[in-house]
């Protein structure tokens, strides 16, 4: 913040994969000394701004400075012995180390011996090991890991993991310090350690930059943001500046304005519920996915699932078709629970999902793709239908595939093109259609609207509440908060694994404070506060 | 002149055979991401069978079909012992390939001793002309099987029920799982494919090749390279890839010497691995989103 | 240091024995350590893969024995001058093999092995084709030639045991952290400044040169090479020698050695019987025991002795 040069310098980066522009045009500094924060919602390109910063990607354009020297282009390893290091989403530590041979690893490069030294073995590698030995204990002393020293890396939680990847950083000697995500999935008490960790790093002469999904672990930590979108540069400020700067709200909010009738909510939970959602919980070893999940469908209704990035809306919903396990809580679908069932149980029940991603099988073609989607009930029909369907199954068959077309008919006129070959709003009717070949009664949808252009994503979120007249209740999960709820009946907002907020979304939407809880600003510091419109906050569940 | 086309000619039928060992790879690499370096072991046990079952007495066309579904179960059973505690894990799945693959000749050694077992030619030794080239009536066996056999398994992979389902759980299991595909049961039917398809390539080139305990292993490497040529995850890049290299080795037995024969296999897929590790015919199946 | 002292007080008694078949059997474990320790430092300690090492090992005995028989050295000066040989060509091979991954990189060095061994086969003039090379001179200390295996022993076993230290001096570095970070995650190893590929080559070459000393002692303890030691069947016992000692082990790499050399002695009056023995211990081994042959009976002792003491529990 004094007149000298930054630290680091990026300057019109831009990255394409394919047709998709990753990133466009990014550029921003970072000063020796600070703390800074990079966000945005899904898809914005912060994982790939850092690979190229840490020379894991070669960008299309532009130019990476650090300390006044051109970085961009290097390999990684040499990026690192300029003074950058970098952590990993998932920490990615070394399993068959132990935790003291992580960090000394961290520091072999720089002692100078190499494999002739190490063959040797008494003499410089021997006192290099010493050196790292000594100065592994003292990273793992700033850590808080000192004591597991000697423990296999393997062993330890998410969270300390988390803090060894810090460890191993400072053993590289860096100066500027990259972490990829490093709070996802931690407890509040794990996240605090590390926003503690990270605090003190400041006062070592450290430089941070971090990239977080958790708004409120950012806002506890970062002195500047920079908010990326779709690959640009969004705002740039302090995080009262960013907090009340419109684009990005609306960037992690959506603005798409859509033209539908919505059914008003239903009134009281009385009805026995088509899903019914108790106390889920999920981990991805160890890693909090979801945290005692409660939530119902009822019959014939648009319910939205909505929150920003790694709230862990695909997990619940994943729970639900049964591609996920359990850890906690219950699933019942029309009354019946569903744990212990198979994914293909599940669909010959009536659970139909729509996965993120799209997730078509690009070499067949339009027509195969939807009929595959009919498998389950194909294949309960007995084996002579496998080769081809035929008398009854054949005629649903062809039922089925009439009404997604009737549905869909962009899909009709290209029935026989190959699935990869379809444009993204194309692509993602596919998909819907195709959950929609086994007659679902609860058709799930994980971010229909990504990567599609505005106004292909409206049209296609405009068309779902007519499924509703056909028996079809839809639980849609989706990122542009807004949209979504313009279209559902009622809503439920997910952070950081809970529900901080449900109701009916009409009052969801004119809530002001919704834009606070949504995107969790408030965060990890004020837990059992909620700001709940029109519905009960629930209390965390461990 | 002549000779080149007698070249061409034999070059033909063994590429014929090496094309069906490579779509047995692609069978196995598509649904499950797994090499199996087993695969001209596959091959080597069906024809060692079939002569066995001659042996005692029963008729061919019986031998045959025993010899080829005991290979395609023995394929299954490998997945589902071998193969599937170890999931993703590249390294290990490869050896244990190679170790299951080593197994297999060691028990052909056993039972059948180390001698080139011969089979008799199904429709006779007579020497065929044709344009001037003579054949064995053998190779017309090979190329008419090879071709009816991929025909039937383009048939199957596209017009069945089927078949479709088990492209889609190769090109995306997840997204097959949600349709209530149980992928676990195709990748043994993947294996369970390959097995058969090994087997009957191993049994219809067996008049020609004089198959023993060992063969399995060139057989193998070759159909690796031929899918190395034309893509792993393409069939019938995989199929071209067999001709080409059949192609060349024969123009390499006659030009150069037969001891250099091996080599070109090598050569040629070293040369694929540096400069173009997607073969010819890219991968098919990669349009992935 | 118990290790050594262990081993020696068994080779010392193996060498008192004067059991010729015995002390062949001791040096023929010594000459094969030092290939499967070279291979298990480049599988097991930097995580690549290599099905062709029989080519080095080859290449090692044909260097120094054309070397020795074309210019007339003593060993003492082909040997060097051929490992240092191969070990170049190792490095070429990285250089050209490392880039790729997976089942291409294992049948990347198929290739190379099988293309060598058809080199010995075919390159007559040089090599002497399937007669192979005989009148390999033998190795000669103070003026003393090493023509028995009871001369032999020792020096095998002492540069077997000097190429374990070495080993497993490099294994406890700087250099050998760097190379256990490259075996899990070149990601991770290029983040905190570890060049991957250059460490790859580098090992490889260490690795060729191991597997060639192996072959160059061979050649002067026997006097006579042919190309069929050096073919596939053999690269893949080495691998099942480093996989049964636990692919991250140096002494264990001993006992897979030994292992392997033992149960093929056991063996021999069935036949065949040991190449299916072999290629389903590979299997099993890799499934469930992927640390090895040793560490995984241990876990599975481990196992029983946790069913079994509850019951202890509770009679006492």
């Amino acid at each position: 913040m004094t007149g000298e040069r930054p630290l680091l310098e990026v300057r019109g980066v831009a990255v394409r994969f394919g047709g998709l522009r990753a990133l466009d045009d990014v550029g921003f500094d970072v000063h020796a000394g600070e703390v800074l924060a990079l966000i945005g919602p899904n898809g914005a390109g912060k994982s790939t701004l850092l690979n190229v910063v840490s020379g894991a990607l070669r960008a299309d354009a532009g130019e990476v400075w650090l300390r006044g020297e051109r970085i961009d282009g290097l390999a990684a390893h040499r990026i690192n012995a300029r003074g950058l290091a970098r952590t990993f989403q998932g920490a990615e530590i070394l399993r068959r180390m132990t935790v003291r041979e992580n960090v000394m690893a961290a520091g072999a490069a720089r002692t100078g011996t190499g494999v002739r030294h190490g063959l040797v073995g008494w003499g410089p590698a021997r006192r290099a090991l010493a050196r790292l030995e000594r100065d592994a204990l003292e990273h793992l002393e700033v850590v808080g890991l000192a004591h597991l020293a000697d423990t296999p890396a393997a062993a330890l939680t998410a969270g300390q993991q988390r803090l060894l990847a810090v460890a191993r950083a400072l053993g590289t000697g860096a100066e500027l310090l990259i972490f990829d995500e490093p709070g996802a999935g931690l407890t509040t008490v794990e996240k605090n350690a590390l926003a503690a960790v990270i605090a003190s790093l400041r006062g070592r002469g450290k430089t941070v930059v971090f990239v977080e999904h958790d708004l409120g672990l950012v806002g506890q930590l970062a002195e500047r943001m920079v908010v990326l979108d779709h690959g640009k540069v969004i705002a740039v400020g302090s995080p009262d500046e960013v907090r009340a700067d419109r684009r990005v709200i609306e960037a992690y909010l959506g603005n798409t304005e859509i033209a539908v009738a919505r059914a008003p909510a239903r009134a009281g939970t009385h009805e026995a519920g088509l899903l019914e959602v108790e106390g889920a919980a999920v981990r991805y070893d160890g890693l909090i996915a979801l945290d005692g999940v409660t939530l119902r469908v009822g019959r014939r209704e648009v319910v939205a699932l909505v929150g920003a990035n790694g709230a862990g809306k695909s997990t619940l919903l994943k729970a639900v078709a049964g591609a996920v396990r359990l850890a906690g809580g219950r699933i019942r679908f029309v009354g019946e629970d569903v744990a212990g069932l198979a994914p293909e149980e599940r669909v010959r029940l009536g659970v139909g999902l729509a996965p993120e991603g799209r997730q078509l099988f690009a070499s067949l073609t339009v027509r195969d793709n939807l009929a595959v989607g009919r498998y389950a009930r194909v294949r309960a029909a007995g084996w002579r239908h496998l080769v081809v369907p035929a008398g009854e199954q054949a005629a649903s068959l062809q039922a089925a595939m009439a009404e997604v077309f009737g549905f869909f008919p962009q899909l009709r006129e290209r029935a026989d093109q190959l699935a990869g070959t379809l444009s993204g709003g194309e692509g993602q009717m596919l998909a819907i259609g195709r959950a929609l070949m086994s007659r679902p009664t609860l058709l799930m949808l994980d971010e229909p609207s990504f990567g599609l252009a505005p106004q292909v994503a409206k049209e296609i979120l405009e068309a779902l509440p007519r499924l509703t007249e056909l028996g079809i209740s839809i639980l849609l999960v989706e990122q542009n908060a807004r949209a979504a709820l313009q279209i559902a009946a009622r809503a439920y907002i997910l952070v950081n694994g809970r529900i901080a907020a449900e109701g009916a979304s009409a009052e969801l939407l004119a809530d002001r404070d919704i834009v606070q809880t949504y995107l969790g600003w408030e965060g990890s510091r004020e837990e059992g506060r909620g700001r709940a419109a029109g519905g009960p906050r629930l209390a965390a569940v461990k | 002149m002549v000779e080149l086309a007698q070249y061409l000619a034999s070059g033909l039928v063994v590429g014929a055979i090496y094309g069906l060992i490579a779509i047995g790879f692609t069978a196995v690499y598509n649904a499950t991401g797994i090499v199996n370096f087993a695969q001209g072991d596959f091959s080597m046990l069906g024809a060692l069978m079939t002569i066995a079952l001659l042996a005692a007495g029963v008729p061919l066309l019986l031998a045959i079909g025993l010899a080829v579904l005991a290979v395609g179960l023995l394929g299954s059973v490998i997945e589902r012992v071998a193969l599937r505690p170890v999931g993703a894990d590249v390294l290990r799945g490869i050896i244990i390939t190679i170790g299951v693959g080593v197994s297999l000749q060691g028990v052909a050694v056993i039972v059948w001793g180390t001698d080139a077992q011969p089979l008799r030619a199904f429709s006779g030794e007579r020497p065929i002309g044709l344009a001037g080239v003579t054949i064995p009536p053998q190779a017309l066996w090979v190329v008419g099987t090879a071709a009816v056999l991929m025909c039937a398994l383009y048939f199957f992979l596209t017009r069945t029920y089927f078949g479709k389902a088990f492209r889609a759980c190769a090109l995306n299991p997840f997204a097959a799982s949600l349709m209530g595909i149980p992928t676990a049961r195709m990748r043994l039917a993947s294996f369970f494919l390959s097995g058969l398809i090994g087997a009957v390539a191993g049994i219809i080139i067996a008049p020609i090749a004089l198959m023993q305990y060992d063969s399995g292993i060139f057989l193998g490497i070759k159909g690796f390279v031929a899918c190395i040529i034309g893509g792993f995850g393409n069939p019938i890049g995989a199929a071209l890839g067999g001709l080409l290299l059949g192609l060349l080795e024969a123009l390499a037995t006659g030009y150069l010497s037969s001891g250099y024969k091996n080599a070109i296999a090598f050569v040629v897929l070293l040369v694929f691995l540096f400069v173009r590790p997607g073969g010819i015919f890219g991968e098919l199946e990669a349009l992935k989103r | 240091m118990i290790r050594v002292g262990v081993l020696a007080l068994v080779l010392a008694a193996v060498w008192l024995s004067g059991s010729v078949y015995l002390m062949n059997l001791a040096v023929v474990t010594a000459l094969f350590a030092l290939p499967a320790l070279g291979l298990s430092l480049l599988m097991g300690y930097t995580g690549q893969i290599s099905l062709g090492h029989a080519a080095l090992v080859g290449l090692g005995a044909y260097g120094t024995a054309i070397l020795a028989q074309q210019f007339g050295w003593s060993p003492w000066l082909t040997m060097p001058v051929a490992i240092a040989a191969v070990m170049m060509v190792a490095w070429l091979i990285g250089w050209l093999v490392f880039r790729l991954r997976g089942h291409y990189l294992a049948m990347a060095t198929l290739a190379f092995g099988i293309i060598a061994h058809v080199g010995f086969v075919e390159l007559r003039d040089l090599t002497g084709g399937q007669d192979g090379l005989s009148g390999i001179p033998p190795l000669a200390v103070l003026g003393v030639e090493l023509i028995t295996d009871r001369a032999i022993l020792p020096v095998a076993w002492i540069v077997c045991v000097g190429a374990l230290v070495l080993a497993e001096n490099l294994v406890r570095s700087p250099a050998g952290l760097a190379m256990r970070t490259v075996a899990e995650s070149e990601a991770v190893a290029g983040s905190i400044g570890i060049a991957p590929d250059a460490l790859k080559r580098r090992i490889m070459a260490l690795s060729g040169g191991y597997a060639a000393l192996g072959g160059a002692l061979y050649a002067h303890y026997l006097g006579y090479i042919s190309p069929s030691p050096f073919d596939v069947g053999f690269s893949l016992k080495l691998l099942l020698m480093v996989a049964l000692g636990g692919f991250a082990g140096i002494w264990s790499v001993l006992f897979g050695v030994g292992f392997v050399v033992l149960t093929g002695e056991a063996l021999k009056p069935f036949g065949h019987y040991d190449v299916v023995i072999y290629g389903a211990l590979l299997v099993i081994v890799m499934v469930w025991c992927p640390r090895g042959l040793l560490a995984g009976l241990e876990l599975a002792f481990q196992a029983l002795r946790r069913r079994l003491r509850p019951a202890a529990g509770g009679a006492a």
